[in-house]
């Protein structure tokens, strides 16, 4: 059992796994960064951000369809507003919750929000799924495949064994680049930028940030609506990379990102971003030596390992981050 | 007042259901259950298998229903849930069903066969294709589909016969379906002299394929079945092509429908499916598809037609044993042959058809069409 | 400027503030006594827009005060530097001054931490240096630095000597009395009444809710009542 085990190990295609868990693992942590900096802020945990990730793949292959139709597929035009419609919709969507399923329950017990949050995350699930029918869509070919050409091939195959290249596809490179870009505008806007001192005041002394004139309700939902629009990036991206949407993917991602983000330390940006990455690579690990279905046993195993060996997560006591 | 309000709402809502509910059983009408897959997944598949059904009953109707009697068709969707289906037929044995048109997964059909049989009540399905299922032994259950093991066989011969390859990789969704057959198709690999160079099971909800397209580059398969149905296969195909494998992808009855070629897209190349023959090109079955389009205006599954010719057996089955008992029915269906929509049909002693015939299809120009044997 | 008229508050069923009249003129220091509990905290956290009103008006510039939430109030020039200092102990220094000047022009920023500079020259030094980091003296001079940047029209002060060597007590009144000098009224709260009435032009002084005594801080000083209850002699 165990020899063989190993022996299995051996085999594992280690580059290309990094590569994919890399890739993945950047979408989550767009995602993780919702939970995260909502949490930041308000030391609760917005459920629904997950399903922000769904409607951001809707709202773009939706948009784009209805771009098409308008004047046509001008590929590198409906893409990039499809893009920009889901990121106006999930802000819509992140403001509109934190208005109404949050903000007036800010002060009661922390059950309270909690519950609202899982049950803004099932109304918009279903919401989605009732509106496009309960079936799986596929992301627009057109648009996807321009992105499949291999940039670099960084493993020859082995016709011997008749193992295939390794390589890093245009797509993944726009994802891991797009990731990137996010999240250093992100470290900017909150380091360096004055609404990131405010919310960070607003994080660390909400009433103190109230009376230096800070208005906290505004940038608390100025928060909400960055993470959502990340969360809305991370769907478009997903669904380009997956050519699929389906109505549930929000759960799964979400569940996943919000380990994440406990991974890396509820509330530190960073963190969210190492937790992403971790969760990504282990998940594709995983599901190489293991097997698909051990990835959650793994994945919900470490995250109950961090919780008793590190609490506040890998990166939480470097609080100085904390949005 | 908000809770005046949240009062009021939830007495409108209690008195729907109340009215849902207080629908009494009609004793006036004949019941047929039509069970099947209509939301989720694989919900192409089921649905228009669940209308092939009401369409033959509709058909009956028109005539003047069966035993001096209408038929009522009460559908359910069970949403391809193994528990959900227990649910949903629990009801319609609460119902009154004398018979189910139905399940379409396997993973549906399992739980269920037991409790129809329980309550007296004839099943046909027209979608489960799970060697277990007529295994089990119970006289009332049938089906008009062939069963995995055939379809598994006709795979491999393709495959290894036909294509001359050795190392298989397995790929399966952990269904009652998915992992049933993609075992049956290891084993015969195996039992060739084949190489299984991997078997791995997904979770349904999987939609990146990365590292299983991974670790099947690192092993040199030379072909990848997979136990998957449409939903998941299409994006597999796609994302196996774009990542650099392009290898032959074989799968069976769950992989073929329209949308996987959607999904795919231009790199639905190299797909070798089972299914049934190309009925459309049947003389007997060009009626019903022409009834199917004008009805609902779509093109139907591959499974409706199934669905008809199921309802077809059952009705005239009932009619010949001039009865609605089961055992009656079962024994008639088990001695006659049958004119359907589909042609011929005639049960073995298990339930399974005599004669079946899987053929493999294939992709070209974005359709699916039958592989020149 | 500042007016409160027959102000009630409450936390609860429990009733603080029992009817507060108190004026504050402009260019004037205004000191505010009592004893622990008597409700001076919550006279200014009401006015700051912090504890609802349950009665009696608040006028500001001749209109009533809007107060939905403080930094509304804020942003009609009244800044409220609250007793505790609460310096946002992650940020550094200078990000705490900048959070004070949150929605004013960023070009007016640079003049305004010059004048604080002056004020407190030990705040440049720790610009990078977080909040938490710093001495209780030098986080109450950020906490009215920060208040500072708000260019308030009024400053509220809660106790700024509390827990404070009386050194540094001394710099922090003599600043606070060039503040008001160069035109900011101040209402100051304070336990260390005989140095708030020092500095200040008039003094109410509030006893478990209500004002039971007004004058100038002259004659406050001088008033056998106060001496006994607040000035600790005669004890
Ligand atoms: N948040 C609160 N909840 C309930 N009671 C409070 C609260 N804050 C202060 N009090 C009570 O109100 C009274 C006045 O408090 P405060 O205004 O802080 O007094 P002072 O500042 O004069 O010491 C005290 O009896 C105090 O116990
Ligand atoms: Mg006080």
């Amino acid at each position: 059992m165990l020899e063989s085990f190993i022996k299995s190990l051996a085999g594992v295609p280690w580059l290309e796994l990094l590569i994919t868990g890399t890739v993945k693992g950047s979408m989550y942590a767009l995602i993780a960064l919702g939970y995260t900096m909502v949490y930041g802020i308000l030391q609760m945990i917005n459920f629904a951000n997950g399903e922000i990730f769904m409607i951001g793949m809707f709202a773009t292959v939706f948009g784009i369809a209805l771009l098409s139709s308008l004047w046509g597929s001008f590929a590198a035009i409906n893409l990039i507003l499809g893009v920009v419609f889901a990121v106006i919709l999930a802000s819509a969507y992140g403001y509109g919750s934190e208005r109404i399923a949050y903000r007036r329950l800010r002060n009661a017990h922390i059950l309270a929000p909690l519950t609202s949050a899982i049950g803004l995350s099932i109304v918009l699930q279903q919401f989605i799924s009732n509106v496009v029918g309960n079936q799986p869509f596929t992301f627009p070919n057109y648009y996807s495949d321009p992105f499949a050409w291999r940039v670099v091939t960084l493993v020859q195959g082995n016709p011997a064994t008749g193992a295939g290249d390794v390589g890093i596809s245009m797509l993944q490179v726009c994802i891991l680049t797009t990731a990137c870009l996010l999240m250093t505008a992100l470290f900017y806007m909150i380091h360096c930028t004055r609404v990131g001192i405010a919310m960070r005041a607003v994080s660390q002394d909400r009433l103190m940030a109230s009376l230096v004139g800070i208005p906290v309700n505004h940038v608390i939902a100025f928060t909400f609506i960055v993470g959502s629009s990340l969360a809305a990036v991370a769907g478009t991206l997903f669904s380009m990379y997956t050519t699929t949407l389906t109505w549930s993917a929000g759960t799964a991602s979400g569940l996943k990102a919000f380990t994440a983000a406990i991974i890396g330390g509820i509330g530190n940006i960073p963190g969210a971003v190492l937790g992403g990455l971790l969760i990504g690579i282990i998940e594709d690990f995983t599901i190489a030596i293991l097997g698909a279905q051990w990835r959650n046993v793994i994945l919900f195993a470490i995250l109950m390992l961090t919780l008793i060996l590190r609490p506040r997560g890998l990166l939480g006591e470097r609080v100085a981050d904390k949005v | 007042m908000p809770k005046q309000l949240f009062l009021i709402l939830t007495l409108l809502v209690g008195l729907t259901f109340a009215a849902g509910c207080s629908k009494s059983s009609d004793p006036s009408t004949i019941k047929i259950g039509l069970a099947g897959v209509q939301t989720g997944n694989d919900a192409m598949l089921g649905k228009s298998m669940v209308e092939g059904s009401a369409i033959a009953l509709d058909e009956w109707n028109a005539k003047g229903g069966i035993l001096g009697k209408k038929l009522e068709a009460i559908s359910v969707d069970d949403e391809g849930n193994s528990e959900k289906a227990v649910n949903v037929a629990n009801d319609l044995v609460a119902k009154g069903v004398v018979a189910v048109l139905g399940h379409f997964n396997s993973s549906c059909t399992i739980p269920t066969m037991r409790i129809y049989n329980e309550s007296k009540i004839l099943q046909i399905t027209p979608g489960s294709t799970n060697t277990k299922i007529t295994q089990e032994g119970i006289p009332t259950l049938f089906r008009v589909v062939g069963r995995d093991a055939q379809q598994a066989e006709v795979n491999v011969n393709y495959l290894f016969d036909t294509l001359g390859l050795r190392k298989l990789a397995v790929i399966h969704n952990s269904t009652s379906w998915g992992e049933g057959i993609a075992k049956e198709v290891a084993d015969l690999w195996k039992k060739k002299g084949g190489e299984v160079v991997e078997f791995s099971g997904i979770n349904e909800a999987d939609r990146d394929f990365s590292a299983n397209i991974a670790t099947i580059k690192s092993k040199g398969a030379q072909a990848l079945f997979g136990g998957l149905m449409y939903a998941q296969s299409g994006p597999l195909i796609n994302k196996m092509r774009k990542d650099g494998l392009e290898i032959p992808f074989a799968g069976g009855d769950g992989s073929f429908d329209p949308a996987l070629i959607t999904a795919a897209g231009d790199y639905a190349t190299n797909v070798f499916l089972t299914f049934g023959p190309d009925m459309e090109s049947k003389p007997e079955a060009r009626p019903f598809y022409e009834k199917y389009r004008a009805r609902y205006g779509r093109e139907p599954g591959p499974y409706a037609i199934y669905g008809y010719a199921a309802a077809q057996v059952l009705l005239t089955a009932m009619e010949k044993a001039a009865s609605t008992d089961a055992a009656k029915v079962a024994e008639v269906m088990h001695k006659d042959t049958f004119q359907t929509a589909m042609g011929e049909i005639a049960f073995d002693e298990k339930g399974d058809l005599r004669k079946t015939y899987f053929v493999i299809w294939t992709v070209k120009d974005k359709k699916f069409v039958v592989l020149q044997q | 400027m500042l007016k409160l008229e027959n102000v009630h508050a409450a936390y609860g069923p429990v009733e603080v503030l029992k009817g507060i009249n108190l004026e504050i003129n402009p260019g004037e220091i205004v000191a505010l006594l009592g004893a622990n509990g008597a409700g001076k905290s919550t006279t200014l956290l009401t006015s700051a827009g912090v504890v609802a009103t349950t009665g009696g008006q608040i006028w500001w510039e001749g209109k009533p005060l809007l107060r939905p939430s403080p930094d509304v109030v804020l942003r009609q020039g009244i800044c409220l530097c609250p007793e505790g200092r609460h310096i946002f102990p992650r940020l550094t220094v200078k990000e705490n001054l900048l959070s004070g000047s949150y929605l004013l022009p960023k070009s007016r920023d640079a003049a305004k931490l010059d004048r604080i500079f002056d004020f407190f020259p030990v705040l440049k030094e720790r610009l990078q240096q977080l909040g938490g980091t710093l001495s209780g003296g030098e986080q109450q001079m950020l906490a009215i630095g920060r208040s500072l940047m708000s260019e308030p029209r009024l400053l509220m002060l809660d106790e700024p000597s509390l827990g404070l060597a009386p050194q540094i007590v001394q710099r922090i009144f003599s600043i606070i009395q060039t503040i008001n000098k160069e035109g900011t009224p101040i209402l100051l709260v304070e336990q260390n009444a005989r140095e708030a009435l020092r500095i200040a032009h008039r003094g109410y002084v509030i006893v478990t809710g209500e004002i039971v005594l007004t004058d100038t801080a002259s004659s406050l000083l001088n008033s056998d009542e106060v001496r006994r209850a607040y000035l600790g002699e005669d004890e």
